[in-house]
């Protein structure tokens, strides 16, 4: 019999006290056998110091410390250590309650549970200047250096954070974002979640919205729903809450308070690590890709279908993930602010007596030869997919047997910061390169070099050069040449919406 | 002058634990201890003054809530209450007696949830994070809610014992 075990007699009283249902008579009872039991009295002392330990780790207890009014008339008389005290019991309050000074970043959060960490993407997450490796969120400060988290509420609020970030965690219907971009999507049972700046406190009633917090203002997103955004008191005016519904965006800035309309930002904030289901996705799949990669926002691992074509993320230098919102769920981002170096898959599909490959692309600039996707290495393969030197435009370069390059390439600059749908072709005869479903130029091509046992890039090249600067999303591949009407019904499939 | 306004915060609020379970020892009663346990907040700042960083933190702590306890039961029906003068004052002292230990425990307990099986580590996050009445965890196991309160019983006397075993001496000294 272990020292935990409760006699048959106990059990019951102690059952209805820890649910509240004791009445006075087994309350009696209670009193009685543990005033005449030591080990009962030390068992029940157990068991509430268990359920109190739960309540605390999970976060039901939450101590709402509100400090004493002060009163400043007599501080100035007060010993030393009593102002002090004063001070901070008129500014700081430990947990639920927040305030903007005197808080400290360097603490390590011992507070409740309020919520817990779903998905870690390539995320370095410090809180007290420690690396933040729990699945738990306590109350508390913390900073996101770099890549993606997404939190759960238990009421089922679930946000994401993208690094760079700093934010406080205060309780599970409350989180402060002092910097970066923040995504919530809030059911029904997490109405009233609230978001804070240093600018607005963003109320949810039940939406899609997201924040981005950076020095001097603050941007509020609304991608479903209705939230209400209540800018903060400047000190020499008020300013009034603005409700913002579905596809509705507001800046307040530091200096004003105010919040002005904006458009809305419909491809900066990740939103969900869920690769939606779109009919561009099943015609591409009815098609029978050779693979097919949709970049989905995964913690590791560069995904395709099938999974013998996947490959690895290259990571580096940087603080945004290496993935960001996609022209479908999520994308491959390479360059610019974020960890992205582009993509490698060591067994790659082959390339041989005809092909298609086709992608959604966003360029957020235009790198001389920055590479789309390749499978060139030093000896082997026989593709580029890249910006031509220095005009901008797409082009698909092949090898062919005899070591002579074909090039085809379109004949507008890729538009920056928009999403383009590019493929080529090739059939044996010809190599065609379409944008956005028409064909932009095709070249006669009598063979394509041996490219058996070549290594696939996305992003970037062998050496790791000429990287992309953007955004890279449903790249399938072909063991076929698609027809130009094939690949027009594929384009017009895309959501217009997204565009 | 920083770090010491941080200091009494810290030791403030990483004693919230060790407090609402003092607190609910002395009651049984899980609203009444919050609400006394409020209470102690705010006199432990309003007091802040007499206290001495480097000094014993948690029994200042459950002094002031004793006290509290006590203002409590007199303003409190007598049918509210579990237990008399008499015996809350020897759970006082059996409690002030083992809480110094409180927050090893707390560490320890991390782990035991780990160890708990995926079936009781369900009940326990369901009642207490997620904090479903049993009725409805019921529901949703698709089980008898005096199962639940059975099966959650069970799952706190496992975690009780897995933290006394992983404890380096004893936890539970007899009451006096």
């Amino acid at each position: 019999m272990n020292q935990s075990e409760v006699p048959p007699e106990l059990q019951p009283l102690l059952l209805e006290l820890f649910e509240g249902t004791l009445d006075a008579e087994a309350g009696d009872q209670l009193q009685q056998r543990l005033r005449t039991d030591p080990h009962a009295m030390a068992l029940y002392i157990d068991f509430c110091e268990m359920h109190a330990a739960l309540a605390w780790e999970h976060g039901q207890v939450i101590a709402d410390i509100t400090p004493p009014v002060v009163d400043y008339k007599t501080t100035g008389n007060r010993p030393a250590r009593l102002r002090w005290m004063t001070a901070i019991a008129g500014t700081l309050l430990a947990i639920a309650v927040v305030t903007w000074s005197l808080r400290d970043s360097n603490a390590i959060p011992t507070g409740p549970v309020v919520a817990s960490i779903e998905q870690n993407v390539h995320a370095t997450m410090f809180a007290g200047q420690r690396e933040w490796t729990q699945d738990e969120i306590r109350a508390g400060q913390y900073v996101l250096n770099q890549g993606l988290v997404q939190i759960k509420y238990a009421s089922g609020v679930t946000i994401y954070l993208e690094a760079p970030a700093k934010f406080e965690a205060v309780d599970r219907k409350r989180v402060v974002l002092h910097e970066g971009r923040l995504s919530a999507t809030v059911p029904p049972e997490g109405v009233g979640f609230t978001v804070e700046t240093r600018e607005a406190e963003v109320v949810d009633f039940g939406t899609e919205f997201s924040v981005e917090a950076v020095l001097g203002q603050s941007e509020v997103h609304v991608f479903d729903g209705h939230v209400r955004v209540q800018p903060k008191q400047s000190v020499d005016q008020s300013s009034e809450a603005v409700d913002l519904w579905t596809d509705e965006a507001v800046r307040i800035a530091d200096t004003t308070r105010q919040a002005s309309g904006i458009d809305l930002a419909k491809h900066r904030f990740i939103r969900s690590i869920k690769e939606p289901k779109a009919a561009y996705v099943d015609a591409v799949r009815d098609l029978n890709p050779t693979a097919y990669y949709r970049m989905p926002i995964r913690q590791q691992g560069l995904h395709c279908l099938p999974e013998e074509y996947s490959g690895r993320v290259l990571t580096g230098e940087g603080r945004r993930p290496a993935c960001a919102p996609g022209f479908s769920g999520g994308s491959l981002r390479v360059g610019g602010r974020s960890i992205g170096r582009g993509a490698i898959v060591q067994n790659a599909p082959e390339i041989s007596s005809e092909f298609t490959i086709m992608a959604w692309v966003y360029a957020e600039g235009r790198a001389k030869n920055a590479v789309l996707a390749t499978n060139i290495t030093k000896n082997n393969g026989c593709f580029a997919w890249m910006l031509d030197d220095d005009s901008g435009r797409m082009k698909m370069r092949v090898r062919d047997q005899d070591g002579e390059l074909v090039e085809c390439v379109t004949r507008e600059t890729i538009e920056l910061k928009k999403w383009h749908h590019f493929a080529c072709t090739y059939d044996g005869d010809m190599l065609k390169l379409f944008r956005n479903g028409e064909m932009s130029e095709s070249q006669p091509c009598e063979s394509l070099a041996e490219s058996r046992g070549s290594i696939l890039h996305f992003g970037t090249n062998w050496r790791g050069r000429h990287r992309w600067e953007g955004r890279i999303d449903e790249v399938a591949i072909f063991d076929k040449a698609l027809s130009h009407q094939q690949i027009d019904s594929l384009m017009l499939l895309g959501d217009p919406s997204q565009q | 002058m920083r770090d010491t306004q941080f200091e009494f915060v810290q030791l403030l609020t990483s004693h919230q634990g060790r407090l609402y379970a003092y607190v609910f020892s002395l009651l049984g009663n899980v609203d009444q201890a919050r609400d006394v346990m409020q209470e102690t907040n705010k006199v432990l700042w309003q007091k802040s003054s007499e206290f001495e960083l480097g000094t014993n933190f948690a029994a200042w702590m459950m002094r002031t809530a004793y006290y509290q306890v006590m203002a409590h039961r007199q303003k409190c029906a007598r049918e509210r209450l579990v237990f008399d003068d008499e015996m809350t004052a020897q759970l006082a002292t059996a409690s002030e007696v083992r809480t110094s230990q409180m927050e090893q425990r707390q560490k320890l307990l991390q782990d035991c949830l780990e160890k708990l099986s995926d079936k009781n580590r369900d009940l326990i996050r369901a009642r207490y994070r997620d904090g479903y009445e049993l009725v409805v965890i019921a529901e949703k196991m698709n089980r008898k809610t005096n199962a639940i309160k059975q099966a959650l019983f069970r799952a706190r006397a496992a975690l009780i014992e897995c933290v006394r075993a992983n404890s380096e001496g004893p936890i539970t000294g007899d009451a006096p």
